[in-house]
């Protein structure tokens, strides 16, 4: 069904496979860079996953005048404001983020504050509220695949003084490439693999079922899922598999596509409270709380979860289950997928196997009604419904 | 170039409407604040001082709220609201004010800009949704909300307040 109004946007370049770091260098140069300033984590550092980068980007025309690898798992406004007056320190031109969704957030947000030439990020919370600003030309570079960060119009950030995370939403966040290289995700251990796979699975799922839903995000959604069906738990049995990297890459970009444009929404709504009071890293929430979410959700989505079931089971599945057990049989596969992925590398299954108290339902509830993502859900959600959600994913 | 007299007499017509209208929304807060248990919660809830900006389009007629003592309060304007809720068009705010569209259909759809922090956004958008159960009748309000509260507060007495403000 066409909506009656929707609005989509891709604006990031995709570079895939071989040798695509190898490309960043004309990619910037085509963006008349000539200076840039390289973000990534300490442990990205350690492996010498940002080795493989730099040597692949470093040309004559092309100088890494800095790099900030100090960023946490949670980055923070504080460090934000420090990146940028680095950036201007150094007299950097651009920015290439290495690492997965809190460096390339963490880039999102220097990036914005300098082309809005702003000192203080924290003036530039909201939605669609900045204007296009200086060109600060930003490749970024994903290393899981998962949070689809790359692709997307958001950033979150966590400002430490309120111990709020802050939501910047803007298209002009966009990176203006995407480089997706297996040799960026090939080291990545089995249980974060599972972890940041399903937490693209849910991006696709949510993505192919929340109120903006469109063709464009649909195709995007649908495609994500297939690649899951096929990849992830190859991905998390065989790491060194390159073919299946690639694939996982991809797919979790398409869904941050999907998701960028139609938006999350309860899952991801209770994921954000739950990571934010108990500390849960954002994929195991994710991966727990998906079956239930949607069986919440189902009454709603009853056709759309059908629809979900060729591309999650493919279509001899497909065809042999009656439309009216389709929407289960698609939770089922989730379910499933779950299961295994907990026999594999111990995704956790439940939230009694995480940090989560039962004594924190009521805030975790409470925070939950208040995410943004709480808006697109297209169920109705109360207070009473994210308890009872809560205690059956315990 | 200029703007067609008929395109000028109907932005015309939609901001008096949207005007009109945005004035009522603001009596339906005053009663349900006064009448309906979960409003009355949430907005007990925002900080004194907390202010709310709803403007039909830039540099068009707006609604300004504020959290004081007595409840919520009308300004004339605010130079800084701590919520500025501002659609991008004049049509955007005529669908939702008139109850085409409901709040979370506009924000999915973009039609609308937001600065300020979402969370603290999400309880208006309750609030909005409750009042407009109120002011609006059940066949209009079954199509833009996810779910159609129901009405604590006695139906004659609430409509009384936002007609006659008493
Ligand atoms: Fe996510």
């Amino acid at each position: 069904m066409i909506p009656k109004y929707y609005e989509f946007q891709n604006s990031s370049k995709i570079l895939s496979g071989e040798f695509a770091l190898e490309n960043i260098s004309s990619e910037l140069n085509m963006l008349n860079a000539k200076r840039v300033l390289i973000l990534s984590d300490k442990t990205l550092e350690k492996i010498g996953t940002l080795q493989t980068v730099i040597d692949a980007i470093s040309t004559q025309d092309l100088e890494i005048v800095g790099k900030y690898t100090e960023i946490p798992p949670d980055s923070s406004i504080e460090i934000i404001n420090e990146i940028t007056s680095l950036y201007k320190k150094l007299d950097c031109d651009s920015i290439v983020a290495v690492g997965g969704g809190s460096v390339i957030d963490t880039a999102k947000g220097v990036r914005m504050t300098l082309s809005q030439q702003k000192d203080n990020i924290l003036e530039l919370v909201g939605c669609e509220m900045i204007t296009y600003g200086k060109h600060i030309p930003f490749v970024a570079i994903p290393t899981t695949s998962g949070t689809g960060s790359e692709a997307t119009l958001v950033a979150v950030i966590l400002d430490k003084l309120r111990n709020m995370k802050m939501e910047f939403i803007s298209y002009f966040l966009v990176p203006d490439v995407s480089v997706l290289d297996s040799r960026m995700t090939i080291s990545l251990p089995a249980k974060i693999t599972a972890s940041t796979g399903m937490d693209a699975l849910c991006h696709a799922i949510e993505g192919y079922t929340c109120l903006q839903k469109n063709p464009m995000s649909d195709a995007y959604a649908i495609s994500a899922i297939e690649i899951i069906r096929d990849n992830l738990i190859k991905a998390v049995e065989n790491g060194k598999d390159k073919k299946v990297r690639l694939a996982m890459a991809n797919a979790s970009l398409m869904a941050g596509v999907a998701f960028s444009n139609s938006m999350v929404g309860l899952i991801h709504a209770i994921g954000h409270a739950i990571g934010g009071i108990s500390h849960v890293p954002h994929g195991d929430a994710m991966s727990i709380l998906m079956p239930h979410c949607m069986k919440f959700n189902k009454d709603k989505l009853k056709d759309e979860y059908a629809k979900l079931l060729l591309y999650i089971a493919g279509p001899e599945v497909y065809a042999t289950t009656e439309y009216e057990d389709r929407a289960d049989k698609t939770i089922e596969y989730v379910e499933n997928m779950l299961y295994k992925l907990n026999e594999i590398c111990g995704l956790p299954t439940k939230l009694s196997q995480t940090n989560v108290k039962k004594e924190d339902f009521n805030n975790i509830a409470k925070k939950a009604l208040d995410d943004g993502a709480m808006i697109v859900n297209p169920k109705q959600v109360n207070f009473e419904d994210v308890i009872e959600i809560l205690e059956k994913a315990f | 170039m200029k703007v067609s007299i008929k395109r000028k007499l109907e932005l015309k017509v939609k901001i008096f409407i949207s005007k009109v209208i945005l004035f009522f929304l603001y009596r339906g807060f005053k009663a349900t604040y006064k009448y309906d248990k979960r409003v009355r919660e949430e907005i007990d809830n925002w900080e004194e001082g907390f202010s709310i900006k709803l403007q039909i389009a830039p540099n068009k007629p707006s609604l300004c709220l504020k959290k004081t003592k007595k409840g919520i309060e009308k300004q004339a304007s605010l130079e800084k609201p701590d919520i500025l809720i501002c659609f991008k068009s004049v049509d955007a705010a005529f669908l939702v004010l008139t109850g085409r569209l409901g709040v979370s259909g506009a924000y999915a759809g973009h039609r609308f800009k937001l600065s300020g922090e979402i969370s603290q956004a999400m309880s208006f958008v309750r609030c909005v949704d409750i009042v407009e159960a109120y002011l609006f009748p059940k066949f209009i309000t079954k199509k833009i909300l996810k779910e159609v509260p129901k009405k604590y507060a006695n139906i004659i007495t609430t409509y009384r307040y936002v007609l006659f403000n008493f």
